[in-house]
């Protein structure tokens, strides 16, 4: 517990939260390791986690038909995937594969989001941290969008 | 280095406005309606610095402004990556081994290769903007000792678009140089990091005070290449980004190319961003 409080604070995802509320996730998080190609999650499941990868790389991806499983995203140490716990319907929007053996710390998101009913400034400090991350990985995409335009138009 | 014939004392090379002919050698597929020619200049040797770019011409038919994508260090053979977009490079793209072209220049700017010797430095490119670059990093690549740590970023839309993919293999397996490669959408057999160009900037570590960012896309994708960079400390000066407009003369006569006060043909098409943030962030120029 002592050694998975020690990570979170020291994540900077959670950088400047309470001790308090570092305490709680603590509480809620599980270390779990996967192998090179397993899922951490399917598209559809329901979403009631959000993933801390602390080794390893993640691939976020959509099976599409005639293509097959297409990577949208890759995520590596460091970074929190998984948003879609925060959100109703509370459900997986993609898959999540792991690209190489990866750990992550597992964050119990239906937990969390009662304690986020409980405590409102929890709810805001992490409504914080995810929309900000959301927002990075929404620019992103849109830069994606904007370079498949550019060439399409040149083409 | 070219003057503006404009000014007092400005002189014009005879290569600057006639073109003069040089034979195609080898023509390479890398991309579909993506073309490598290999030419040979008539003059024997055709000597330019990275980063500079020649007007192409096809007789009777139309030029346009290319930039040079081969080695500096290899004079007898001149080399530009060209992508059919138009009737004038769809001609160029058509041409084969034998065949005749018109070539003015070499004109505008270089990367500062020179100017950044003894520190670190960072490639940042995605799709056909690595041939524009190639230049600069084969200096670097030809003159490794003179740099500090070399980081080639590269992004393009999916692992069958990568451009040079035989050279990015090569230069991976360097040991001096590290690659980092990035697709937009790939199937469950690319290992490799997916997301946009930018992404890779997060996990460099950069030391500002050393380091020195070349990079070379759509202005849209290098201003938020260069948002990254700024966010990793690095300064507006350190930042040097080559500009696409629509050249015609070459020598800063005609005015096609203008942005603001300055003829990207004759003052750029490379630049520091601090000389060029406030004319690329104004939407009508």
């Amino acid at each position: 517990m002592d050694d998975m409080r020690q990570y979170l604070a020291g994540h900077r995802f959670f950088a400047g939260m309470s001790a308090k509320h570092i305490d709680l996730l603590a509480g809620c998080a599980r270390g779990v390791r996967f192998s090179k190609g397993q899922y951490l999650c399917h598209e559809g499941e329901p979403a009631n986690h959000f993933y801390l990868i602390q080794e390893g790389r993640v691939a976020i991806a959509a099976h599409t038909s005639p293509l097959g499983e297409v990577g949208l995203l890759t995520q590596a140490a460091g970074q929190v995937v998984g948003a879609d716990w925060l959100f109703p319907p509370y459900r997986r929007s993609f898959d999540y594969r792991a690209l190489e053996p990866t750990l992550v710390q597992e964050m119990d998101g239906r937990c969390l989001r009662g304690e986020c009913e409980q405590d409102h400034e929890l709810g805001y400090q992490l409504m914080l941290r995810f929309s900000g991350a959301l927002a990075q990985l929404l620019k992103a995409t849109r830069l994606q969008l904007l370079e498949v335009i550019h060439e399409h138009a040149v083409e | 280095m070219s003057t503006r014939l404009n000014e007092p004392g400005g002189e014009v090379r005879p290569t600057d406005l006639a073109p003069l002919p040089f034979v195609v050698r080898k023509v390479h597929k890398e991309l579909p309606g993506i073309f490598t020619l290999e030419m040979e200049p008539s003059t024997g040797q055709f000597n330019f610095r990275p980063g500079q770019f020649n007007m192409l011409y096809i007789f009777g038919n139309g030029e346009v402004p290319i930039s040079i994508s081969g080695d500096p260090q290899q004079p007898a053979c001149l080399v530009h990556t060209v992508r059919a977009v138009g009737k004038v490079s769809a001609a160029i793209c058509d041409l084969s081994r034998g065949e005749t072209l018109g070539v003015r220049g070499p004109f505008g700017t270089n990367w500062p290769v020179h100017e950044i010797a003894g520190g670190d430095v960072v490639f940042i490119t995605s799709g056909l903007g690595l041939a524009p670059l190639r230049p600069a990093i084969y200096h670097v690549l030809n003159h490794r000792e003179q740099y500090g740590k070399v980081t080639l970023l590269y992004g393009a839309r999916t692992p069958d678009r990568l451009l040079y993919h035989r050279q990015l293999a090569d230069w991976k397996a360097r040991w001096d140089l590290r690659v980092e490669i990035s697709v937009g959408s790939a199937g469950p057999d690319w290992g490799g990091h997916i997301g946009v160009a930018t992404s890779l900037i997060a996990g460099l570590e950069i030391d500002p005070e050393q380091t020195n960012a070349l990079i070379c896309s759509s202005e849209r994708m290098m201003k938020a290449m260069a948002e990254e960079l700024n966010l990793a400390g690095l300064p507006d000066e350190r930042i040097h980004l080559s500009l696409e407009r629509d050249m015609k003369c070459g020598v800063g006569l005609c005015g096609h190319c203008q942005l603001g006060p300055q003829f990207i043909c004759l003052d750029g098409p490379v630049y520091s961003l601090d000389r060029v943030r406030p004319l690329i962030s104004l939407r009508e120029l």
